[in-house]
């Protein structure tokens, strides 16, 4: 039985991660060319005899044009600040909730996770129609007197990072919420029964215990915000060259596929190093 | 310390018309409840599963707010001061060590406002107290729970607390370690002088650590005495069954004076050397250890009575006799097993003589 169950773990991860990644690096390593698809395979059978033409230009190209780091110095500067705005908000968020009684937690967490129920894009065309110059969050801020005209938001950095707390921060909230409802509050108690005012109790017990909660949440909101495309793509400014947005452009407009694969490949092995970085930590807090 | 009930003593905790209610609606947790513990005692609330002694304990803590009442501690109200304020200290039943802290670090947490040195001096005085000086670096994870328990007990002591108030300390601990830190907590409360309050449900630890005991039922306390006074004078019938085992017959009134009153129980008098209660049906209640058994021949006196014996149990230093009387009523009889007749074995429907002394009859309200 048990094996059956690895079984079908490791056939999972086989046809889903490994080929996919098999395929992936296969095309890194191989020559752009004309047809479709537009590369020349590395191992091909030609005369009666397999030949070998491995092109480790991709990856040369990637590793050492400007362009590329550049792009994944904004991406990580954009993953880190949306990531330091989910915690920001999602960790107030979570703590008020688990520390709610306990027939109104669950009804919280549906209004975190209700979001999801839309359609992604939709959301982000929502955020469209309200930051536009013409939109609601513009006019407000005239409206109030915090700026002479309606402020220009959209097609900014302020109106991508907007977005990007906006879609993760469920990812944030979550781990967290997890990890402070599970903490027993008589900790707190006697926290405060031997002279801890809340600050400090918080501050010497409730936040420490939740360093792994933290880790979790960061992980999953600076992840996938590394390689974000769609908000960059249609809330951000020009200056937001992303890796996703340079992976898109490689793959559609250049149609030179080694590249992309080479950068998709690099960027990959830098986001397994954090989540590998975050464990660690969180099980050294644990011990 | 039976001199400590009644009279104006130095009282350092006066609890007053305390009532706090979980929720509108429910019932009332503690209703009404006055107690005063002395400096220096070491006071325990004993009661049931619901009787309401930990909600008692955390309204002095002050994790509960009273809905009426005071709390006072060394004459100062303390119903508007926070926990991290009052005074006090609590030895959580969980013991509630921070897991992310070492024993030192544990100790050394309500220790604020000390420099360095004086902290780190006072970590290793506590830890000394309880025999833990070896263990200062260890995780709470790491230690047994019996060594949890004695941490706990040297953190919520380190501040110096004027009151420390244990909640069900011993009930994590094993059989056999029970007793054992049952008289060590006992030694320690001598030794530092600090008042302790123990929450506890059971009567034995009371009866063994108590300068004073508080019996608590549905939120009052139904008793306060020695563990003498409580034991030996109920007040009611539900202290006498709730602190050990007890016979209750009902009894009807003849005579009461202030030198003792004489009841008839199945027709026979019956002289009893207490007051009887000011109220209510009463009923006579003698313990098991206090009935002699005598043989089947012996004179139906006054304060005797007869019936059949239906059988003995051994439990190695003593027999418990069940003995049925003549109207149906079971009476239990311990006898120590070296004490002749009192313990010898008789066949199961033998004929016996019940003597109920009257210094031990205790005529209590029904």
């Amino acid at each position: 039985m048990r094996r059956t169950v690895l079984a079908l773990g490791w056939l999972w991860l086989g046809l889903f991660l490994l080929a996919p990644l098999a395929i992936v690096v296969t095309i890194a390593l191989s020559a752009a060319g004309e047809g479709m698809p537009p590369y020349v395979p590395p191992l091909q059978w030609s005369g009666g005899g397999l030949k070998i033409a491995v092109d480790p230009g991709p990856f040369q190209l990637v590793l050492t044009d400007p362009l590329y780091r550049h792009a994944l110095a904004i991406s990580l500067r954009i993953a880190f600040v949306a990531t330091l705005g989910c915690l920001a908000i999602g960790y107030p968020m979570a703590l008020a909730i688990a520390r709610m009684p306990e027939r109104r937690r669950n009804l919280l967490l549906l209004l975190v996770m209700l979001p999801f129920w839309t359609g992604f894009l939709m959301r982000i065309n929502a955020w469209i129609g309200l930051l536009n110059d013409a939109g609601w969050i513009p006019r407000a801020i005239a409206a109030l007197g915090l700026a002479a005209a309606p402020p220009r938001i959209l097609y900014t950095d302020t109106a991508m990072y907007l977005g990007l707390v906006y879609a993760y921060l469920p990812f944030m909230v979550l781990p967290l919420y997890a990890n402070l409802s599970r903490q027993d509050p008589v900790l707190r108690e006697a926290a405060s029964d031997l002279g801890a005012g809340p600050l400090r109790a918080f501050l010497t017990v409730t936040l420490p215990l939740s360093l792994p909660g933290v880790a979790a949440g960061c992980a999953l909101v600076f992840i996938p915000s590394v390689g974000e495309y769609v908000i960059p793509e249609l809330l951000g400014g020009p200056g937001a060259e992303t890796i996703g947005r340079t992976l898109w452009s490689e793959f559609f407009d250049n149609r030179d596929w080694p590249t992309a694969c080479a950068l998709a490949t690099v960027v990959l092995v830098l986001l397994l190093g954090v989540p590998a970085l975050a464990l660690r930590a969180a099980r050294g807090r644990a011990a | 310390m039976g001199t400590l009930q009644g009279r104006a003593l130095t009282a350092l905790l006066r609890v007053e018309g305390l009532t706090v209610r979980y929720g509108a609606g429910t019932g009332a947790a503690v209703s009404g409840l006055d107690l005063t513990v002395a400096a220096g005692e070491l006071f325990v609330l004993l009661g049931a599963s619901g009787s309401g002694k930990t909600t008692l304990l955390r309204a002095v803590a002050g994790f509960v707010r009273p809905d009426a009442g005071r709390i006072v501690l060394d004459g100062a109200d303390l119903s508007d001061v926070p926990p991290y304020r009052r005074p006090v200290n609590t030895m959580f039943q969980s013991y509630a060590l921070f897991p992310h802290m070492t024993v030192a670090q544990n100790v050394a947490f309500g220790l604020r406002g000390m420099d360095r040195a004086a902290r780190a001096a006072r970590v290793a005085s506590m830890l000394d107290l309880v025999s833990m000086a070896g263990f200062a670096a260890r995780r709470p994870s790491q230690l047994s729970g019996g060594q949890q328990q004695r941490v706990a007990l040297a953190r919520s002591l380190a501040p110096n607390p004027r009151l420390l108030l244990l909640d069900e300390p011993l009930s994590a601990l094993d059989r056999g370690l029970r007793e054992q830190t049952r008289e060590e907590i006992v030694a320690l409360q001598r030794r530092v002088g600090t008042a302790f309050i123990v929450v506890t449900h059971d009567q034995q630890e009371a009866l063994a650590m108590a300068s004073r005991i508080g019996v608590m039922r549905d939120g009052r306390l139904a008793q306060v005495g020695t563990p003498a006074e409580v034991y030996e004078r109920p007040a009611s019938r539900f202290v006498a069954e709730f602190l050990g085992a007890a016979n209750v017959l009902p009894a009807r009134l003849l005579e009461a004076s202030g030198q003792g009153t004489v009841t008839e129980v199945l027709g026979v008098p019956l002289r009893a050397a207490v007051p009887a209660p000011a109220e209510g049906v009463a009923v006579l209640a003698i313990r098991p250890e206090r009935v002699r058994l005598l043989p089947a021949g012996a004179a139906l006196e006054p304060n005797r009575l007869a019936g059949t014996l239906e059988g003995s149990t051994y439990e190695g230093d003593r027999l418990i006799h069940a003995v049925r009387l003549a109207d149906g009523t079971a009476m239990r009889v311990s006898a120590p097993l070296s004490d002749g007749l009192q313990g010898a074995r008789l066949p199961p429907g033998t004929g016996v003589v019940l003597e109920l002394p009257p210094e031990a009859c205790m005529v209590l309200a029904e």
